[in-house]
């Protein structure tokens, strides 16, 4: 009896002590168990251009003229910034030190609440929410062509109200725009719809299926639609490929790279699933999952996300590892020190701009600036060089970055590619191993076993060969004896 | 004389080998060739060891422990952080304590012949192929690589197979059922086992709360009168 009831009460204990995951708050990295450890600090927020600090090129203030509203987009070429300001219905310029230039539109043309912007070498597209259409500008800012509604039978009834844009090279405008289900707009150049791309599937669970058995037809009309997850943005990467972000009622996959055909081939060998933050719960209450609200992708794959329920930007290499994550909402940061002008109020689009990240919030109205720290560059270099093949070079690279943060274990990885491409397989096992690189390690191992066994087999095989003869040898011996013994006989 | 007395020593020894080789080798293996008769002679010939069971109970708790502490890399091994020593043991011991609880409250439901100590004792004999599998699955997953995987799967899988094979056949044996009436014996043995589950865990938020109604009113006392 005894014994029983100090089971029970060793099975209690182990009841109340499973773990509850909480917030991580200062920089962190998921390991592959899901846990999140403390990182280096890879971003940071180095200045916050709001309406006080913004000058133009002689150095004076321009909040006589103009202040900054709700910024919904910004978007860069080689030289400007462009912000999208939504509350004031213009198009704000920036040079590439943050001086203010100019705005546009001015005169006959106007805008009503823009809410994207996209940027290509000629022209410069405004998603002009409130006069449905999507607006093009030239790089003088003169009004040079417009995309209305489409005339097609599907848009009867239908108000264009365009969100986001995206271009391509050849001039193919892919929109997402309010209230369209079907996924986003793809238009031929000339403004002419084309077609529908990339939409989200609409999916039944099998308890929701289970359950719709027993609902009668008045039920399931009172339930609503089950549409798809939403689009929420987009960008399009060198190579033509466009990159979705979806609401998370999506359940997992809310970053999509989407061919020409729409299928989704982005790699997702990460140490997690590149869905932002693993939080399940916060406090005992369950946590939001990240909410992607813009993406933009540089030329080495990397892409970066943009979470507005935590304030966070994730990095993600091409391969769907985590780099690194940056940036907190004020409401959840718990360091005082931080200087709240550069924390998100309500983030709203980045951008990627020569080697620093723009962001732009809507409620905070600013524009914050992160640059890299050294481990944030150190981390782009031993990317890139991988992305090139250079596993070496990389290697040297991810060894700095692991005297930098020794909890970094997608360095462990790379060093250990280089050191079984040059074939030191014993160290590479080793830091496969705690890169958690299962396919390479895999591939290594059995490069060591064949190196191994072919040093052992000859040897092995001598003694079974020089068996065999001996047992040959003996039988024959035996034989020829007892052939004798029969002859003697 | 000292060397009959040494003789006679290794001569036991060698009958104890003898023995541990036909108790916990032979039998089992004789009870997955010959699932009806073999069982019946498990029952009324005896030719089961309460040694035996017990050996396959602890041989159970060694198996997921070194399968869990020793396999491979490529399997998912080298990482013992989550493993908890004493939660493994006690869910293994409780798990097999309550089926045969479980088990024996259905059969004594629906007319089964079998007592507790017989349903013990086929629930730890049919460890047997597990444990043994999934020992030498656990050694070879430290010696392959990812696209060889399949033969750690298929020595695990027909180690749960054929331990699920003896499990039925077993507890068809002891309650001399029909094969019909062993499905709805095992399907009502699985819902007992999850109310069981669901009276203990009442239990304890039960003793949990009563403790902090304790507590509440010794602090209440403690705060008004001291």
């Amino acid at each position: 009896m005894k014994k029983v009831i100090i089971i029970l009460w060793s099975l209690t204990i182990t009841i109340l002590f499973f773990g509850q995951m909480i917030l991580p708050k200062a920089a962190y990295i998921y390991t592959p168990d899901g846990e999140d450890v403390s990182s280096a600090e890879s971003l940071v927020a180095t200045k916050s251009i709001d309406s006080s600090n913004l000058t133009d090129i002689n150095g004076n203030l321009v909040s006589k003229n103009y202040t900054f509203g709700s910024l919904y987009d910004v978007a860069d070429d080689e030289e400007h910034i462009y912000i999208c300001d939504g509350s004031n219905n213009q198009i704000v310029v920036l040079d590439q030190n943050f001086n203010y230039l100019t705005k546009f539109p001015e005169g006959d043309v106007t805008l009503a609440n823009p809410q994207g912007l996209y940027i290509t070498n000629q022209y410069i597209y405004v998603c002009d929410y409130g006069h449905n259409r999507v607006a093009i500008f030239d790089k003088n800012y003169q009004l040079v062509q417009e995309v209305l509604t489409p005339t097609d039978v599907v848009f009867e009834g239908y108000q264009f109200r365009p969100k986001k844009i995206a271009v391509s090279r050849t001039g193919r405008m892919y929109v997402v725009a309010e209230g369209i289900n079907e996924g986003i707009l793809d238009f031929n150049p000339d403004g002419t719809f084309s077609r529908f791309y990339g939409t989200n599937q609409a999916t039944v669970s099998g308890w929701q299926a289970f359950w719709l058995l027993f609902t009668s037809e008045e039920q399931r009309k009172a339930q609503g639609y089950n549409f798809g997850a939403a689009l929420l943005n987009l960008c399009i990467d060198q190579d033509e490929y466009v990159y979705t972000v979806s609401s998370p009622t999506a359940g997992s996959n809310f970053i999509k790279r989407l061919n020409y055909k729409a299928q989704d081939v982005l790699n997702r060998n990460g140490y997690i699933h590149n869905d932002g933050d693993l939080v399940t719960s916060q406090n005992g209450q369950t946590a939001d999952p990240s909410i992607f609200v813009d993406i933009d992708v540089n030329e080495d794959g990397t892409y970066i996300s943009l979470d507005r329920v935590r304030g966070r930007i994730f990095a993600y290499d091409f391969d769907g590892n985590l780099l690194y994550e940056a940036g907190a909402l004020a409401a959840l940061a718990s360091d005082a020190a931080l200087n709240q002008n550069k924390l998100f109020q309500l983030p709203e689009a980045l951008c990627y701009f020569q080697d620093k990240i723009l962001t732009v919030d809507s409620k905070g109205r600013n524009l914050i600036v992160f640059e890299y720290t050294t481990f944030g560059q150190l981390v782009n270099k031993a990317t890139h060089l991988y992305r090139e093949n250079n596993y070496e070079e990389a290697s040297k690279v991810w060894e700095e970055v692991l005297t930098l943060n020794s909890n970094y274990l997608l360095a462990y990885a790379g060093i250990g590619k280089a050191q079984f491409r040059q074939g030191d397989y014993e160290e590479a096992l080793e830091n496969l191993k705690k890169g958690n690189d299962t396919y390479n390690y895999s591939q290594a191992y059995k490069q060591y076993r064949y190196e191994k066994l072919s040093k052992v087999a000859p040897i092995i095989l001598g003694v079974v060969l020089l068996g065999c003869v001996a047992l040959l040898v003996r039988s024959f011996i035996k034989n020829a004896n007892e052939e004798k013994k029969e002859g003697d006989m | 004389m000292e060397q009959v007395k040494k003789q006679h020593h290794s001569s036991k020894i060698k009958y104890y080998l003898s023995t541990f080789f036909k108790e916990a080798f032979k039998r089992p293996l004789e009870l997955i060739i010959h699932p009806i008769s073999g069982w019946e002679d498990f029952k009324y010939d005896k030719t089961s060891k309460r040694w035996v069971s017990f050996f396959y109970l602890i041989m159970m708790i060694m198996a997921v422990i070194i399968n869990k502490t020793l396999k491979g890399f490529v399997v998912g091994g080298g990482n013992i952080k989550d493993f908890r020593l004493f939660n493994t043991i006690l869910t293994i011991i409780l798990s097999v304590v309550v089926a045969t609880i479980a088990n024996w409250c259905v059969g004594s439901l629906f007319d089964g012949k079998g007592k507790i100590p017989e349903i013990f004792r086929v629930i730890n004999y049919a460890f047997f192929p597990y444990v043994w599998l999934s020992i030498i699955a656990t050694i070879i997953s430290n010696f392959i690589g990812t696209d060889e995987l399949m033969y750690y799967n298929i020595l695990m899988g027909i180690g749960t197979a054929l331990t699920i094979w003896m499990m039925f056949f077993g507890l068809k044996g002891v309650h001399e059922n029909s094969f019909g009436m062993n499905i709805i014996n095992i399907i009502f043995t699985i819902v007992v086992i999850a109310i069981i589950i669901f009276v203990i865990l009442l239990f304890f938020t039960f003793m949990e709360r009563i403790l902090s109604w304790i507590y509440a009113v010794y602090n209440e006392i403690k705060i008004r009168y001291f």
